[in-house]
């Protein structure tokens, strides 16, 4: 279960908006752990991984005057920008090494069109997580969420229709819904 | 709009996600404010996804923070100010180009430190700016209950409440009628004129002797707390009851009942 609120979201918001350094803590302290979750996953080296991190909040702290509450939760909002940045250093890091030999390595990360290696090692410890969700919308909820690719990416990755990849991602969301019980 | 409909096509996972471009989100973000299905559902997804990646979250290295920290120090004007402080230790022994070029950081220092001022400024404002539109929305309230309360206790003034027929079942609205000076004061509190075609007023009859009698015409602009004064040239003779019509601008001198929308009988 996600923490507690200890400060409101709209006032969080208007104090880092304000720029003020003990909102940008709190921030830090709260949310971290789940944006570090997506990126360690994606990137596993630990140097490139923290790099990432950080990029992701100076991204948070820059943009934080652009944020709109209409357009979704800060969580959302944040988890988007780390989702983004993820899947952008793995593509730069694919097309560089395309220059040169592509690794086994980022062969799996990211071209793995004929699916015949499954979700990444990394992924392995979101097992318990997914498991609760039938195996298809488990793979496509991992590929869209937690590896940060668009549905049409994934549709095109795993050589599924795209209407299936949105029901798919759509029903595992859903199933996520009912475990939390989210709505109650 | 068939709102289970759209919530099934997967458009607010695709907005969720962050998928859409944002024509697309805007196009979301109002259905979300028309439709509380659809603001629900989007705060269910969020929510889901939400718990999902804190339950897969994983600490960060220490160091991460440190630097995380630093860095949003280094980057935000006003917080440090060290740099500033060493900038005032510059002994008067230095040239002429070192003070100008102090006096350049401080300039530009002083530009940042505006900027964010300014910001803070900007954002306060708007707060004051929204707490006087609720102040003032709040003393229209008051000003149309002082109103009401002073037509209540003139003497002679009764009050006859109107329920909306079958052709507007929402409808309501009250008249309070003076028979000393024939003033009626109406105050249609669910009227609206939007609801009204273009080119139709609302017109008021009062019934005396079984026989509609104009009682004047009003526009439905009432809901801000505005209340309409209309005078019945009748001779003070009490209307068995009220009623209201929809009719063409200018009004007809007798009603038309097929669009009759409001009618309270005054006991």
């Amino acid at each position: 279960m996600a923490n507690t609120q200890i400060i409101p979201e709209a006032m969080l918001v208007v104090q880092l908006q304000e720029k003020r350094e003990s909102a940008f803590a709190y921030l830090y302290d709260k949310y971290s752990g789940a944006l570090y979750g997506v990126i360690k996953r994606n990137i596993s080296e630990e140097t490139q991984s923290t790099d990432i991190l950080q990029d992701v909040f100076v991204k948070i702290f820059k943009n934080i005057d652009n944020y709109n509450a209409e357009a979704g939760s800060l969580f959302t909002w944040m988890m988007n920008i780390a989702r983004n940045a993820s899947i952008d250093f793995l593509r730069s890091k694919a097309n560089h090494n395309d220059q040169k030999n592509r690794t086994i390595e980022d062969t799996a990360h990211y071209l793995d069109k004929n699916h015949q290696v499954e979700l990444n090692i990394n992924t392995i410890d979101l097992k318990k997580l997914l498991d609760r969700l039938p195996e298809s919308q488990a793979e496509a909820l991992a590929y869209v969420y937690f590896k940060g690719y668009t549905q049409k990416e994934t549709s095109e990755l795993l050589d599924i229709p795209l209407g299936t990849i949105k029901t798919r991602v759509r029903l595992g969301i859903n199933s996520l819904k009912e475990y939390y019980k989210v709505s109650q | 709009m068939n709102v289970k409909e759209y919530i099934e096509s997967g458009v607010l996972t695709s907005f969720v996600l962050g998928e859409l471009n944002s024509a697309q989100s805007m196009e979301v973000m109002n259905l979300a404010k028309q439709f509380p299905e659809i603001k629900q559902e989007i705060g269910d997804l969020e929510k889901s996804l939400e718990n999902a990646a804190f339950e897969a979250a994983i600490e960060p290295p220490a160091f991460a923070r440190e630097n995380i920290l630093a860095t949003f120090k280094e980057n935000t004007p006003g917080v440090s100010t060290s740099k500033q402080a060493e900038i005032l230790k510059i002994s008067y022994k230095k040239s002429y180009r070192s003070i100008a070029a102090a006096a350049a950081i401080l300039l530009i220092g002083s530009l940042f430190a505006n900027g964010y001022l300014f910001n803070k400024l900007d954002h306060k404002e708007k707060l004051i700016a929204s707490l006087l539109s609720d102040k003032g929305a709040l003393a229209n309230t008051v000003k149309k209950q002082e109103v009401t309360l002073s037509a209540l206790q003139s003497p002679g003034v009764k009050l006859v409440q109107m329920a909306g027929t079958k052709n507007q079942p929402s409808a309501a609205a009250n008249v309070f009628w003076n028979s000393k000076t024939g003033e009626i004061l109406i105050d249609a509190y669910a009227l609206n004129s939007s609801d009204l075609e273009k080119g139709y007023q609302y017109q008021l009859w009062a019934i005396v002797d079984g026989k509609p009698v104009n009682a004047g015409l009003f526009d439905g602009d009432h809901k801000k707390g505005k209340m309409k004064v209309l005078v019945l040239t009748n001779g003070g003779k009490m209307p068995s009851a009220f009623a209201v019509t929809i009719e063409k601008i200018g009004g007809v001198e007798s009603p038309t009942m097929e669009k009759m929308i409001l009618l309270g009988a005054s006991s």
